[in-house]
């Protein structure tokens, strides 16, 4: 498990990190969401042991990681832009890996870099920015670490090859003890792979919560009551994150299990009622709206 | 770690990384030692040696080659030293690469042996393999002798110790920085610094102090900058005149103290530096003002030497280049033009310490001008009069500048010498406080007694070293005007046979050493005396004893009328002659020089025809006049006296008339360095002439 607590970094007057706590279960996928400048690499540097934090303390099983081999021994570090020795190919990066990390699978890279068409043994300066992208991400799911710390990895993958990506990183959290903590600034590439989402914003976490959870428990609800009363009755009824009536129409963002909210909207004789599905950005900006941030203008 | 031997296989992986650099570094090696090696031996084959030689060329030749004064080699090892020291640590410049390797399952310390010890093995496989070749490439040249594996051993040890130095600077300005620019810097201000501060220093007692003196460098400017250390130590071996130990330590010491900083400056170096000026923020204050201002105190008195108004120049210059180092600096670390001109507080402690400093200096504020410790702080006092010191001819492979004698002539019964540096700071108190151009730079550490500038009378310059009780050594120089006081005194001093035994030439040379004896009379002849070992040893006995038992008083009455030359063998096919004045007084020199055959002769009026003596009027017009009459020719000639060698302080010989001899058989005219000794003869010459 990664543990932080109130870790912060600043770079001269820039306050990167703030008092940041977080805790990252095992054997998830972690989505760490934010705009530009939210400090989504500063924290996966220093939860790779990359920075030193100012202050506050990042423990992973337990074990603070700066400086301590061991710990780092179970952490990938998949920056945002990837460093390949100069014109050193796949092959090479991989011996070189192996020198460190001792669980590294020499076979899977194999495997998975013959699935991927990318050639081993060609300069990796010759890729395109996806392949680069591609063969950063196997290198570092081949190093059979228990922890892959990406940063915008899916950033220039074309869709097919993202989605691949991501068919891998799922299949090695079945397959063995692994967790990939994915910073991206965009949410809706994280809400299809993410089971837990984290959301920072300046330096902070906004908020913390599982995907699923969330999407179990708010829905976007339209419907339109006929009476005036009934429809006073339901809002107070309903546990709303966010309302908004055109003419006639509601439209909910509500919490509460689907059934249980369709079931009191039924109940008051509604003209027209349907549940949408939310995408994980709708959920955030309700969710962070309720905590108080008008996040819209964030993804906007 | 997947293999024990993982630090081992990383510096395997870094050198394969490298290996283009691998390549180069050999081929330089390669054509610098052996390549260059069988070109010159190839061409020593042709040299015919001289017979008398007791190194055959092809030897010597293999020793420039191979040994630590080949000057290409010492170039190229601190170029790869800087090199490999830059390359090694250069991903600390780059974001991603420091991303890259501050990830990796290693800590810092292991981070840094990697490239540390692959730049180590870059330059000793090399080095050691050329080395090993140009020695089998000596050996079928036949350019090896007895000594040479002394010599290539020591040029190994001592070009290992060079590269280590630099390699070890190299990596540590690279850690301090963030970006190759301020790399360079800080290296070459590692390289430099310790010479700019001492330079300020130096400058700055220079120009403020008037008495302070120094006759050599301290021994601390050895080790000021390795490079400098290492070029003189490698003089010193050339040169076989000194120890080289000193430096061994030196740089044994210097390496393992700055190898640990780099260590230590590595483990706590934020990865995130990179791209910036500085790799620490907290030190840029601190670099921003060690570096400022020796460096503006070094520029601006080097601006105003020689101005009118030199402290006025100086402050002003000082003021503004302080200021625009301080935005210089504050520019190289914020990159940010705004923020530069920007008031900093570092910027004020500069020019708070500057204004303290030339406030300190100009006022004297530790009283240095005016320095005259207690009686009781002194365990010995010395003294050197120019005048007196360097008026003797002296062998010149013998060390005998002002630090020398000083060093030798220490004396526990210093009253007289107390004395003088009494007068010394009283009339310095009196006259040069208020102008502070009465002594003249050039006295303060070279040459000489000298009459004033104003005119008012016959100056004497007097150097002396007090050695305190609490261990310390300091030197002064007085300037002041020959009174009878200073005479009295330097008599006391002079006539005192310890100061004499330090200070006579006869104390360097004994009659042993002398190969051939010469006498040197008044026609400026060399005439060489053959006569038996004995004869010439008691003449040389003699002499001593005479000029030995002189007083002051007597060498200032009495006229030099020649010089015993004295040839010594220095070394093989080496003479050295050093001429010895034998004064009027010297009567028991005179005759044995007889009895030898060669008297020393003195001028007749018989012989000579016409003096032509000139001077200049104190309005600067030229005068000559011609003697030709016997009479005031016999009345003139016994006047005169050779100059060099003779004593200035009290002299009595007139410096204001200079002659020309023409001898009677017109063959031989002489531009003698005769003077005329001061009394009648010479008033009335210069009443003659109209010579004030």
């Amino acid at each position: 498990m990664i543990k932080t607590e109130k870790l912060s970094k600043a770079f001269g007057s820039l306050q990167a990190v703030h008092e940041v706590s977080l805790k990252i279960s095992d054997n998830s996928i972690f989505g760490l969401a934010g705009t530009n400048g939210a400090g989504k690499s500063t924290l996966l540097r220093m939860m790779s042991g990359v920075l030193k934090p100012d202050s506050g303390d990042v423990f992973i099983d337990n074990k603070p990681v700066y400086e301590n081999p061991s710990v780092k021994e179970e952490i990938f570090f998949l920056p945002d832009v990837a460093y390949f020795f100069q014109n050193a190919t796949m092959k090479e990066m991989v011996q070189y890996y192996s020198m460190y990390y001792r669980k590294y699978d020499k076979e899977r890279f194999h495997k998975l870099a013959s699935n991927l068409g990318l050639d081993e043994k060609r300069k990796i300066s010759t890729f395109s920015k996806g392949m680069k992208r591609q063969a950063a991400l196997l290198l570092g799911i081949c190093s059979g670490t228990k922890y892959l710390f990406c940063d915008e990895t899916f950033d220039g993958l074309d869709p097919v090859m993202r989605q691949a990506a991501k068919s891998i990183l799922a299949y090695e959290v079945s397959e063995r003890e692994f967790t990939p903590i994915i910073a991206s600034h965009n949410l809706r590439e994280l809400e299809d792979i993410c089971d837990h989402v984290g959301l920072l914003h300046k330096g902070g976490v906004l908020l913390s919560k599982d995907v699923e959870d969330m999407k179990l428990h708010i829905h976007k609800v339209q419907c339109v009551i006929p009476d005036e009363k009934e429809e006073e009755e339901l809002l107070q009824e309903l546990e709303i994150m966010k309302y908004e009536k055109r003419l006639s129409l509601l439209t909910m963002v509500v919490r509460g299990e689907r059934e249980e909210i369709m079931r009191k909207i039924n109940a008051r004789k509604p003209l027209f009622a349907e549940a949408i599905p939310l995408t994980l950005e709708e959920i955030f900006i309700s969710e962070t709206e309720v905590a108080g941030y008008d996040i819209k203008k964030l993804f906007i | 770690m997947t293999s024990r031997n993982y630090l081992f296989n990383s510096i395997k992986e870094n050198i394969r990384r490298n290996f283009y650099l691998f390549i180069l570094i050999i081929l330089g090696f390669l054509t610098i030692f052996p390549l260059r090696t069988i070109m010159v031996l190839d061409r020593a084959k042709g040299i015919i040696p001289p017979t008398d030689i007791e190194i055959p060329p092809m030897q010597t030749e293999f020793l420039n080659c191979i040994g630590m004064e080949n000057a290409i080699a010492t170039i190229f090892i601190g170029v790869i030293a800087v090199l490999l020291g830059v390359t090694g640590f250069y991903y600390l410049y780059s974001g991603e690469k420091t991303d890259f390797y501050h990830s990796l399952p290693l800590k810092r310390e292991e981070l840094f042996v990697i490239p540390f010890f692959s730049g180590l093995f870059m330059f000793l496989v090399p080095y050691l393999l050329s080395v090993g070749i140009t020695y089998l490439v000596g050996i079928a040249y036949h350019g090896v002798n007895a000594q040479s594996g002394v010599q290539v051993i020591a040029a190994i040890g001592m070009n290992i110790l060079f590269f280590l130095e630099l390699y070890v600077f190299a990596i540590l300005a690279v850690l301090l920085t963030g970006n190759l620019f301020t790399g360079a810097l800080a290296f070459i201000g590692f390289m430099s610094y310790g010479w700019i501060v001492y330079g300020a220093y130096f400058y700055m007692n220079n120009m403020f102090f008037d008495t302070l003196a120094q006759f050599k460098e301290p021994g601390i400017t050895k080790y000021l900058s390795p490079i400098i250390t290492h070029l003189d130590a490698v003089d010193l071996w050339a040169a076989e005149i000194g120890d080289i130990k000193g430096y061994i330590v030196y740089a044994v010491i210097l390496i393992i103290v700055v190898l640990a900083a780099d260590v230590c400056i590595y483990k706590v170096r934020p990865s995130e530096s990179f791209h910036k000026s500085i790799a620490f923020k907290k030190l840029q204050p601190v670099i921003k003002v060690c570096a400022v201002l020796p460096i503006s105190i070094l520029a601006s008195l080097f601006f105003c030497a020689g101005m009118e108004h030199e402290f006025l120049w100086l402050c002003v210059s000082v003021i503004l280049l302080s200021l625009v180092l301080s935005c210089v600096f504050e520019f190289l670390f914020t990159m940010d033009i705004r923020k530069c001109i920007r008031p900093k507080m570092s910027t004020g402690v500069i020019l708070a310490v500057l204004t303290v400093l030339l406030a300190g200096y100009k006022i004297d504020i530790f009283g240095v001008d005016e320095y005259l410790p207690e009686k009781e702080e002194i365990e010995t006092m010395s003294v050197y009069f120019p005048s007196i010191n360097e008026r003797i001819n002296v062998p010149v492979h013998y060390d005998y500048g002002p630090d020398e004698q000083m060093e030798k002539n220490q004396t526990k019964d210093f009253d007289a010498i107390y004395e003088i540096a009494r007068l010394g700071v009283n009339y310095y108190q009196e006259n040069d406080k208020e102008n502070n151009q009465v002594a003249p730079d050039y006295l303060r550490g070279e040459t000489v007694w000298a009459t004033a500038d104003d005119g008012s009378g016959t100056m004497v310059s007097v150097y002396i070293r007090y050695h305190l009780k609490n261990g310390r050594t300091v030197n002064r120089a007085y300037y002041l005007p020959e009174s009878k006081e200073i005479l009295a005194l330097a008599s006391d001093i002079y006539d005192n046979w310890d100061y004499k035994k330090a200070m006579l030439p006869t104390g360097y040379l004994s009659e042993k050493d002398i190969e051939y004896l010469y006498v040197k009379d008044i026609y400026d002849k060399r005439l060489q005396i053959n006569a038996s070992e004995d004869v010439i040893d008691n003449i040389y006995k003699t002499y001593k004893g005479e000029l030995e038992s002189m007083t002051l008083e007597q060498s200032s009455k009495d006229r030099i009328l020649g010089y015993l030359s004295v040839e010594e063998k220095i070394e093989e096919n080496y003479n050295q002659t050093t001429d010895f004045p034998i004064y009027e007084s010297f009567t028991k020199t005179k005759e044995l020089l007889e009895s030898a055959g060669q008297p020393l002769k003195e001028l007749s009026a018989d012989e000579v025809l016409s003096v032509t003596v000139y001077g200049t009027k104190s309005d600067g017009e030229y005068v000559e006049e011609v003697i030709t009459d016997k009479e005031e020719l016999e009345k003139l000639l016994p006047n005169l006296t050779y100059e060099m060698g003779r004593y200035g302080l009290g002299s009595k010989v007139s410096y204001e008339l200079n002659m020309n001899i023409l001898f009677e058989d017109r063959g031989t005219q002489m531009q003698s360095n005769l003077y005329v000794m001061e009394g009648e003869v010479l008033n009335d010459l210069l009443e003659k002439m109209n010579i004030d």
